[in-house]
């Protein structure tokens, strides 16, 4: 009997530790609730981009702080980690059900459909962001089923960086197809220079890759997507050739020499202290041509190509995209604030103009009217290529499917550059890792 | 006093506290883990049960969990078959130092007290086929023909990462065989020189079976840190290239995080732990020899 009382008594004693967490909580809520009369709010914003005071980041906390002060009973508190401890952490908050009010999200099915799907976005009212000048099809990979659920922040597209001194140096032509690609590369070789400098370590950059293989292969960006959803197969000969074509090139040693152990960084060193002669990476890294860690003799010639091409493609068939954006969490209790916040947040003035001429990326918006005219060659190079576009990829094939359909085509592009399947093999694995991940989603 | 230490109260009452965090923080999440292994959870949203699904799919069609069980398992004889011989070899060459015995031996402890980080960064920089020492010294004693990309060939690459996990856990398994040299009492090798014996024999009739119990320490320390190998891989390789480096640790935190697989995930960690609890009690019983007191 006693043990019995005893058991209770402990037990009182650790729900009440669990009530007292419980009741500073519930305290915090009903203060913020009573502060709604004085129109105060708080909203949390939760962003990739953790650098605060530079690049992207910077430019998005400069708008933050703006706002706070124009809008005094407004209170964004900013929380950031790098892309996948923020991916992990979205994870942990949106099964607690707690995630923040304005969260950062991409328009990416491997991202974004998890969270359509249980709920968990708002839906926003594409009014709100009509006369924003948005560039055509952004939004699509917010949207699901006519619905909007996220707003788009950057244009990302995959060119070739190139240092313009090597090339002139050893009195070689930047590629224009992909056989050039080969014969440059060789040439460099030769002079022991690396040719391209890539991270395939991190395992995403080949997929993105894949995109632009088999657009040359076959002059078009269809069937890759068709393939995914099931209309074609990953076992067409095109595909195949495409597969053959890219380990035809990693064979003739196009990349560095290490390519599949280099992280971003390693990847991004090696082309910046001018040991490799290209780089192949996403626009976004528009900032080489001002960055102070590199010699000057690198920022002055880097320069930027479209990927090289076949006789079935043209130079402005791009892998582009929209990644980056923003959402608003189903659960928060300020929704028309936060609406109000990302409509202030896109005005022209703002986000646009801003992002353009810190040379920190490429706005989702169009940006011609801030052209100052100072840009560095780099930054008018791409939008060279950036206007050249005669036809786009869409999301890249990676994120365009499930997470686990993800790793599975990173992996299977590693393996097939070390030998470890062939070609065909290559097409089949793929297959039926799309199979799976349509029957996943079903 | 001894009135109140004896009160089952008392004593329910000063273990509650401790035994509530070991249920909540230990036991509790076990528990979870392995309910979640039978659904197919994402991380998100619902989920629903699916029986021993994850399971099967695990043990019959899963071909990376599989290389990933033979990496450990390489990485532990390895270890075992490497590190351990070297480790007691050179504890009984230190313990004839002299006075360089102190400095040598925390010399050797080293390894084991930098950070798991900057031992996978200082290797994948040694590795580097660009800029690597390694290469480098090839170069320059004229093998330039054995120059390898060391991290980046997958039949190269497990051992590459096996030799680091080797150099970083060789402090520990040093100071094991050290400490139990140095607890060897004198009077047996005395004994052993008396009936006339060589050094060599001296260690190897004498001393190293004498080791047996340290030995039997060691090799369960290490079979089980090698098991549970995780770091150095994700730092070095993160598994690749093409999986050809992946360890349980690493592929099970893959399925549950990046794959977003939560539920299969847990279900690999569920039979990981069966698969330790197996090999330590199998272990335990084939080194359970006593070797008498002294």
């Amino acid at each position: 009997m006693k043990k019995w009382i005893l058991l209770l008594l402990t037990a009182i004693l650790s729900i009440g530790l669990v009530a007292c967490s419980d009741n500073t909580g519930s305290k915090e809520g009903s203060s913020k609730d009573g502060k709604k009369d004085g129109e105060k709010v708080t909203l949390k914003f939760f962003t990739a981009l953790p650098d605060r005071e530079t690049g992207l980041g910077g430019v998005e906390q400069k708008i933050i702080d703006s706002y706070m002060e124009k809008n005094p009973n407004v209170k964004i508190e900013v929380e950031a980690l790098q892309d996948e401890p923020f991916k992990d952490k979205i994870k942990i908050y949106s099964s607690t059900k707690q995630l923040p009010d304005i969260i950062q999200a991409w328009g990416q099915s491997s991202f974004i459909a998890p969270l359509i799907n249980n709920g968990l976005l708002y839906e926003l009212n594409p009014a709100d962001f009509e006369d924003k000048d948005f560039i055509e099809g952004s939004f699509d990979g917010f949207s699901k089923d006519g619905k909007l659920y996220g707003v788009p922040r950057n244009t990302d597209f995959l060119p070739l960086f190139y240092n313009k001194r090597l090339f002139e140096e050893n009195g070689i032509e930047p590629p224009k197809t992909q056989e050039d690609l080969i014969a440059v590369s060789k040439k460099f070789r030769a002079l022991g220079i690396n040719p391209v400098a890539t991270n395939g370590m991190d395992g995403w950059i080949f997929p993105m890759w894949f995109d632009y293989a088999l657009q040359r292969e076959t002059g078009s960006f269809d069937l890759m997507d068709d393939a995914l959803h099931g209309d074609k197969s990953y076992t067409d000969p095109a595909v195949i050739t495409a597969a053959k074509k890219m380990k035809e090139i990693v064979d003739a040693g196009v990349f560095a020499d290490g390519y599949l152990t280099a992280d971003y960084g390693t990847a991004r060193n090696l082309f910046g202290q001018e040991k490799a002669a290209m780089y192949l990476m996403g626009a976004w890294e528009m900032g080489l041509a001002t960055d102070e860690n590199f010699p000057e003799s690198f920022r002055n010639n880097v320069g930027v190509i479209p990927y090289p091409v076949s006789d079935k493609s043209k130079a402005g068939d791009l892998v582009i995209y929209q990644g980056g954006g923003y959402s608003i969490s189903n659960n928060s209790e300020h929704k028309e604030e936060a609406v109000k916040f990302l409509k202030y947040f896109f005005e022209s003035e703002n986000w646009p103009k801003l992002t353009w001429q810190s040379g920190a990326g490429m706005p989702a918006q169009s940006f011609d009217k801030y052209l100052t005219g100072k840009e560095s060659t780099l930054q008018k190079e791409m939008i060279d290529i950036f206007n050249s576009v005669t036809s786009a990829s869409g999301t890249p094939i990676l994120d365009d499917s499930t997470p686990e359909f993800k790793e599975t085509i990173m992996s299977l592009h590693q393996e097939l550059f070390t030998g470890k399947v062939t070609p065909n093999q290559f097409g089949e694995k793929l297959d039926a890792a799309a199979k799976k991940a349509r029957d996943a989603s079903k | 006093m001894n009135k109140l230490m004896s009160d089952k109260k008392t004593i329910f009452l000063l273990v509650a506290p401790g035994f509530l965090i070991l249920v909540s923080m230990i036991i509790f999440p076990i528990g979870m883990s392995i309910y979640y292994g039978f659904t197919d959870w994402g991380g998100i949203g619902d989920y629903n049960f699916i029986g021993f699904e994850n399971f099967k799919n695990i043990l019959f069609s899963d071909e990376i969990f599989r290389t990933s069980l033979i990496n450990a398992l390489l990485l532990t004889v390895a270890t075992i078959l490497i590190q351990h011989p070297i480790a007691i070899f050179l504890s009984i060459l230190i313990t004839h130092c002299g006075r360089w015995e102190k400095v040598l031996r925390t010399i050797l402890f080293i390894p084991a007290i930098i950070s798991v980080v900057v031992t996978a960064k200082l290797w994948a920089s040694i590795y580097n086929p660009q800029y690597g020492l390694l290469n480098n010294i090839l170069d320059s004693i004229g093998l330039s023909s054995l120059k390898q990309d060391w991290l980046g060939n997958p039949d190269l690459a497990i051992w590459s990462v096996i030799i680091v996990t080797i150099w970083q856990g060789f402090g520990y398994a040093f100071l094991l065989y050290y400490a139990g040299l140095k607890g060897v009492p004198d009077e047996l090798y005395e004994a052993a020189k008396i009936d006339g014996a060589n050094p060599f024999q001296l260690y190897t009739k004498v001393v190293i079976p004498l080791l047996a119990p340290m030995m039997r320490v060691a090799i369960i320390i290490a079979v089980i840190s090698c098991l549970k190998q995780m770091e150095v891989v994700y730092l070095m390789t993160n598994g690749g290239p093409g999986n050809s480096t992946q360890f349980l640790g690493n592929y099970l935190y893959q399925t549950a995080f990046s794959y977003a697989k939560y539920g299969y995930g847990n279900a690999i960690s569920v039979l990981f732990v069966i698969v330790v609890l197996i090999i330590t009690v199998v272990l335990n019983k084939v080194l359970k020899r006593d070797v008498g007191e002294y």
